[in-house]
């Protein structure tokens, strides 16, 4: 019997894919605004850390340095560390294995498995985790590569957009940088049907021009944040 | 073997763990009602099957599976085998595999077993002895599968001077099966209870290296007696084949466990209307029940008229008066198991036993004899592992998969298991053993 190659991809599996784009974009970031905000504490009081929980909307708080870089790191229980986050993603790229490939998902094992050693052997050196951030960058450019299905890197590409969006807005960064990557997002709204409230997007639109943007503004920031995680209908 | 070229790939078998765990290569277990993942331990000295060997064995193993088919199909209809006094009813029908709901339903094509995993040991003397039969679910060809393609990387220059058969081809013979089973040229897929279930990595990677779409509960509905999957749009997918790893009691709540979250309710209606193959077919669990394997050489003698090749392991069953006194006299000096139990569970060696738990045994056999089988130990033949650095020498089996599709066809590997614990002859992963790779030579 000639059987159908079927491409179908269920809603569970599309909810899978955002959200694997997500968490593996926020642990990327977070790397990125670990290392600065290491850097920060090198100088002055070495409160730096202190800010930095503060835009996640954290309820841990840890007293010192050291106790940060390790919670923001390790903590199984801190849902914005690197480890948490790293284990979502993959939660959702194990059960995700035929659709993104066993070398993309490869690329989230080794991130995994790299920062479980790191952890276990309590390093506290954000260098220590450049491999960490190579592996993600590979992980995307393995996707790009080995994926050939449009829907499937659509639905990755949205959930990074829509992560990316988020920590660029917590953490203040300039309009050009959030707007740009709105930009694709609404690019990927016009290839996949139904996948975005079409109403949030256009409020978002309309908050997201440089006369408005003021994330110092925290009713302006919250609205809008709320607005881009309410974007997506997965 | 070409022993410099061998060195090579013996010395690379941590390179090859790390591959396996890049690649996810895990098998889950739960202990104290914990899930937990592990990686499933590669060693890297390959078992080698001589090519006349593996000529036996095919031969046998072919010979095996197409009697079990014949008796599925007939145990299901006919029970001419009942009637004729090769197998006593009681044996079929107080099996917990014995399915009523599937009495008169034909499979598409005739199949029942379409993957049969079928484990063997060779004795010291050489000789190779049938273990069990696993007709319903088995699991385990995606290990060896996917350690060939990494071996094959990271040493190249032993595969070049060693005439081994490539046995990366598991996953066409599946495919070509599963087409030829399929039934509407709908979709292949694979069911899968879930990551929590213990082979989930094999599902994920079987269905990633057949082109199958792996559906997990809720992916499938039944409409209009036809099977579909539906995609995030809602659209509705029609399935011709349905590569099923979830046990026929959780397949369908509607047919079977009624609170079972796992299946596709309707499922077995759909089946019945021959709407959907479904692989492995619902029932198998009579033909690879413990008890049954004792009648299995009869099977293959009474519906193919040949001898045997390949031999059970000396067994008997209390069952009958001459084998129940042989089993009480002589239960210090033989293995017991329970025919209900799985995965290396319920397997007893009466000589580990206490006294007074010899005694307990002989109790509960004389009260639910149908209950058990005892088997004369077989002197395994030990095969070389590192441990460390070290080599030792541990018990092993082979679990050779046979594919019955337009034909049947034995997958040219295999997956070895062994004890790492010296004094256990118990191989199953789920009690800490690994595994190896098993080259079939081709001369």
């Amino acid at each position: 019997m000639t059987t159908t190659v079927c491409n179908a991809i269920s809603a569970t599996k599309a909810n899978r894919l955002y959200w694997l784009g997500r968490y593996a974009e926020r642990v990327y970031l977070s790397l990125h605004l670990l290392r600065k905000s290491y850097d920060t504490m090198i100088d002055g009081a070495g409160q730096g850390y202190l800010d930095y929980y503060k835009r996640l909307d954290a309820s841990s708080v840890y007293p010192d340095k050291l106790s940060f870089m390790l919670g923001y790191m390790y903590d199984e229980k801190n849902p914005n560390s690197l480890l948490s986050g790293i284990e979502r993603a993959n939660d959702n790229a194990i059960v995700l294995r035929e659709e993104i490939m066993s070398e993309t998902l490869s690329y989230i094992q080794l991130s995994l498995v790299r920062l479980k050693e790191a952890a276990a052997a309590g390093t506290t050196n954000i260098t220590d985790l450049q491999c960490i951030t190579d592996y993600l960058l590979a992980f995307w450019g393995s996707a790009e590569e080995r994926i050939y299905d449009d829907t499937i890197r659509a639905l990755m590409r949205i959930g990074r957009l829509v992560e990316n969006i988020d920590m660029h807005l917590r953490f203040d960064y300039p309009f050009y940088r959030v707007k740009e990557s709105f930009e694709s997002l609404k690019r990927c709204a016009e290839d996949l049907e139904g996948i975005f409230d079409t109403m949030i997007l256009a409020h978002v639109d309309e908050l997201l021009t440089e006369e408005e943007y003021c994330p110092e503004n925290l009713e302006y920031k919250f609205m809008l944040l709320k607005y881009v995680n309410h974007l997506v209908l997965l | 073997m070409k022993e410099v070229f061998m060195d090579k790939l013996i010395e690379s078998r941590d390179t090859v763990n790390r591959w396996l765990e890049r690649f996810g290569v895990r098998f889950g277990i739960y202990k104290n009602g914990t899930f937990k993942e592990q990686l499933f331990p590669f060693d890297s000295i390959p078992r080698v099957i001589s090519a006349a060997d593996w000529a036996v064995l095919e031969k046998g193993l072919i010979q095996r599976v197409d009697a079990l088919n014949r008796f599925l199909y007939d145990v299901y209809h006919d029970k001419h085998i009942i009637r004729d006094g090769v197998i006593p009813a009681e044996f079929v029908y107080s099996s917990k595999g014995y399915t009523p709901e599937c009495e008169g339903i034909t499979p598409p094509q005739g199949i029942y077993s379409h993957i049969s995993g079928i484990d063997l040991v060779q004795a010291k003397d050489g000789g190779w002895y049938i273990l069990e039969d696993n007709l319903r679910i088995p699991s385990g060809a995606s290990y060896p599968m996917i350690a060939r393609t990494i071996t094959r990387k990271v040493s190249p220059e032993t595969f070049q001077e060693n005439n081994v058969v490539d046995s990366r081809n598991y996953c066409e013979l599946l495919k070509a099966m599963m087409d030829h089973v399929n039934v509407n040229g709908g979709a292949n897929v694979i069911l899968t209870p879930g990551r929590y279930n213990s082979a989930f990595f094999e599902h994920s990677y079987l269905a990633e290296k057949t082109g199958a779409l792996l559906a997990f509960p809720g992916d499938l509905v039944v409409e209009h007696d036809q099977v579909v999957y539906r995609d995030m749009y809602n659209e509705r997918h029609l399935v011709g084949c349905i590569y099923r790893r979830v046990s026929d009691e959780y397949l369908d709540p509607m047919a079977f466990e009624p609170s079972s979250l796992l299946g596709v309710p309707h499922l077995m209606q759909a089946y019945k209307k021959g709407n959907v193959a479904l692989v492995n077919a619902l029932g198998n669990g009579v033909a690879d029940d413990k008890g049954i394997y004792y009648f299995v050489p009869k099977m293959i003698e009474y519906y193919l008229h040949e001898t045997p090749i390949l031999h059970n392991a000396p067994t008997y069953l209390p069952y009958f008066p001459a084998d129940y006194q042989y089993i009480l006299d002589n239960l210090e000096r033989l293995v017991i198991k329970d025919v209900s139990e799985a995965g290396g569970y319920g397997v007893v060696f009466g000589r580990d036993l206490t006294p007074e738990k010899l005694e307990e045994l002989k109790r509960l056999i004389v009260e639910e004899p149908r209950r058990w089988i005892a088997q004369e130990v077989i002197d395994f033949k030990d095969l070389e592992i590192l441990e460390g650095d070290e080599r030792v020498e541990r018990k092993a089996d082979l679990r050779a998969f046979v594919i019955s599709g337009a034909t049947t066809e034995v997958w040219r590997s295999g997956l070895t298991r062994f004890s790492r614990n010296p004094d256990s002859f118990v191989v199953n992963s789920s009690q800490g053993g690994g595994f190896k790779d098993t080259w079939v030579m081709k001369e």
